[in-house]
């Protein structure tokens, strides 16, 4: 229960930077908060208190469904992270090429494209 | 007979592509554009292949190195996906084809980007896995909005800030939806994800099912979502804005088709009204703005919000009127044909008058009668007159609507007239006013593909027959009996 209410707060603090802070850096940061929050809330559904790494061994065949943790989850949170990294990576370098065309990171200010 | 999908192989090339054009370029700088363009012909003949072989056989899977399916990776063509591989192929060689001109600085990285992007949407078309669509839309955004700011300008780089905030926003949406399906069903394969749905019930998977609707139908462009289409559009190389336009946009309705349709077997009142609601509002709103637009780019996107409205509508009246999935793909098929044009004819005007302002642009109708009868056959196309593709559609969309309700036949219409309002206005801006342009010559990478779509256009407006065909056998296999079989044997 504990985990889906920090991921509950994560996910509201990650939209609320991402919907009302004007700073195009804060607003990164949300993305980046908002997506982790969903990192964990992936892991936490494979997670079993005690539970063993998913690789089958002559000895552990008898209980291995009953101990292991799910595997699939850490594979797509491992994915997730990575594509995560190279969005902020390419959000990032918007965002420097934004402030020498513009001189500021402020997005109320970078109003070109209306209508 | 043939049983692994052959166009899969497609994936690879463009990524090997992709990857190769960085290194030739290294070397000799002129071939990239002819690298880019083989492998996606290459990709194009594999598709037409399976084609042939898929409106046969129904479906094609394969598992991924022999493992069965709900534990390895699938990838299963049925006849929908097919089509959108089909159709990938076909405006993805035209863009690139188109490019090679078009485009005259920084080729490498365009080139790698665009090849990129086909990778992504031919993936997302070929996966059977919900969590390998989400990888594949990545690669596609990702790709995207480097591509949006190609140019390096100001309007450039603030479109690219916008669409990648945005579009993260929907992919993250996406991965939530997948998480909470997982949660509930325990499964990724959509195959083995239709089989376990209907026993596990409870608030998530509605909730699941919501999340991944949304995103899916942020990267369609539809009503609620559609306000990065503009921006992106008008800021980027014409060819890629003709395939984000186009390809972009129906990969984002494959998606939602396939999840609502394949995996959750929906036909319920609430997607129903949903999709109408929506789609009437797209309809309405983006023929009513592009009215108000100067920017021909900006017009063309917002022309192809509308008309995207109009699939999402019927393909909502289909789950009361069968003849809604038919009109529906249908229609889809034809956007993107003659929406694929009018971003090409747009791409000379702009490559030859260096802006897209309309307010300064003029006399064209002088300049080539191949830019101006391909211009005129996409317009009447997307108007809806007869003996043009865009009719062959629209009308079965009247039938399909006449039959449930009158009122949004009213509507599309309406809407008809309204487009016929903004293709008068960019060809009374473009082709008649101003002062007249003495005739010039347009390369043949850039006709050759116009000339073809123009050419697609006539055939399925004069013989809707095969589309129609086509269409109706797309149409009898959305519900998702046979994509099971196909996939877990």
């Amino acid at each position: 229960m504990f985990v889906y209410i920090t991921v509950m707060l994560l996910a509201l603090v990650g939209i609320y930077a991402l919907l009302l802070k004007e700073n195009l850096i804060k607003k990164i940061i949300g993305l980046a908060i908002f997506s982790n929050s969903i990192h964990l809330f992936l892991i936490s559904l494979g997670y079993r208190k005690g539970g063993i790494a998913a690789i089958m061994q002559k000895a552990n065949v008898g209980y291995f469904s009953l101990a292991a943790v799910d595997p699939l989850p850490q594979a797509m949170v491992l994915t997730s992270i990575v594509i995560n990294l190279s969005v902020t990576a390419v959000a990032l370098s918007l965002a420097i090429h934004t402030y020498r065309k513009f001189g500021t990171l402020d997005s109320k200010k970078i109003r070109g494209l209306n209508g | 007979m043939v049983t692994f999908p052959l166009s899969f192989y497609g994936i690879p090339i463009m990524l090997a592509a992709a990857f190769i054009i960085p290194l030739v370029s290294l070397k000799k700088e002129k071939m990239v554009p002819y690298i880019g363009v083989s492998a996606c012909l290459a990709s194009f003949f594999l598709a037409a292949l399976t084609f042939i072989d898929v409106l046969e056989f129904g479906i094609l899977t394969h598992q991924m190195e022999g493992w069965p399916a709900p534990f390895g990776i699938t990838i299963a063509v049925d006849n929908l996906s097919m089509f959108l591989v089909f159709m990938i192929n076909f405006i993805g060689f035209a863009a690139l084809a188109f490019s090679t001109k078009f485009i005259k600085e920084r080729r490498t990285k365009y080139y790698s980007l665009l090849c990129l992007v086909l990778v992504g949407l031919l993936g997302i078309a070929h996966t059977g896995d919900i969590f390998n669509m989400f990888v594949f839309f990545e690669i596609m955004s990702i790709s995207s909005y480097a591509l949006t700011s190609y140019y390096r300008n100001r309007d450039s780089i603030e479109a690219a800030m916008k669409y990648i905030i945005m579009g993260s926003i929907a992919t993250s949406i996406i991965l939530f939806g997948i998480a909470f399906i997982y949660s509930a069903a325990g499964s990724l394969n959509m195959a083995d994800l239709a089989l376990r749905i209907p026993a596990a019930a409870g608030p998530v998977l509605p909730l699941g099912l919501g999340l991944l609707l949304a995103g899916f139908l942020f990267k369609a462009a539809i009503f609620p979502f559609h306000a990065w289409k503009p921006d992106v559009a008008s800021v980027i190389p014409v060819p890629f804005a003709t395939l984000l336009a186009t390809a972009g946009s129906a990969i984002g309705i494959y998606a939602m088709l396939r999840i609502a349709f394949t995996v959750f077997s929906l036909t319920g009142f609430w997607l129903h009204i949903s999709l109408i609601v929506m789609g009437v509002f797209s309809m309405v709103f983006g023929a009513v703005l592009a009215l108000q637009q100067y920017n021909i780019l900006r017009l063309l996107a917002y022309s192809s919000i509308s008309q995207m409205g109009f699939v999402v509508m019927s393909l909502g009246i289909g789950s009361v009127n069968a003849l809604g999935y038919t009109a529906g793909i249908f229609h889809l098929f034809n956007i993107m044909v003659f929406d694929a044009l009018l971003f090409l004819c747009a791409g000379i005007i702009v490559y030859h008058a260096g802006t897209a302002d309309m307010r300064k642009l003029g006399g064209f109708g002088s300049f080539n009668p191949i830019l101006f009868y391909s211009f005129v056959i996409a317009m009447l196309s997307s108007v809806g007159i007869p003996l043009f593709n865009g009719f062959s559609s629209k009308i079965l969309i009247y039938i399909a609507t006449l039959q449930t309700y009158p009122v949004l036949t009213v509507i599309s219409l309406l809407v008809s007239v309204l487009t016929l309002g903004y293709m008068l206005k960019v060809y009374d801006l473009v082709f008649l006013g101003g002062k007249k342009i003495s005739p010039g010559r347009i390369h043949r990478s850039m006709w050759i593909p116009m000339a073809v779509l123009a050419a697609v256009c006539l055939f399925f407006g004069v013989l809707p027959n095969l589309g129609m065909a086509i269409s109706d056998a797309i149409a009898s296999n959305l519900s998702n009996a046979m994509y099971i079989m196909g996939v877990l044997g």
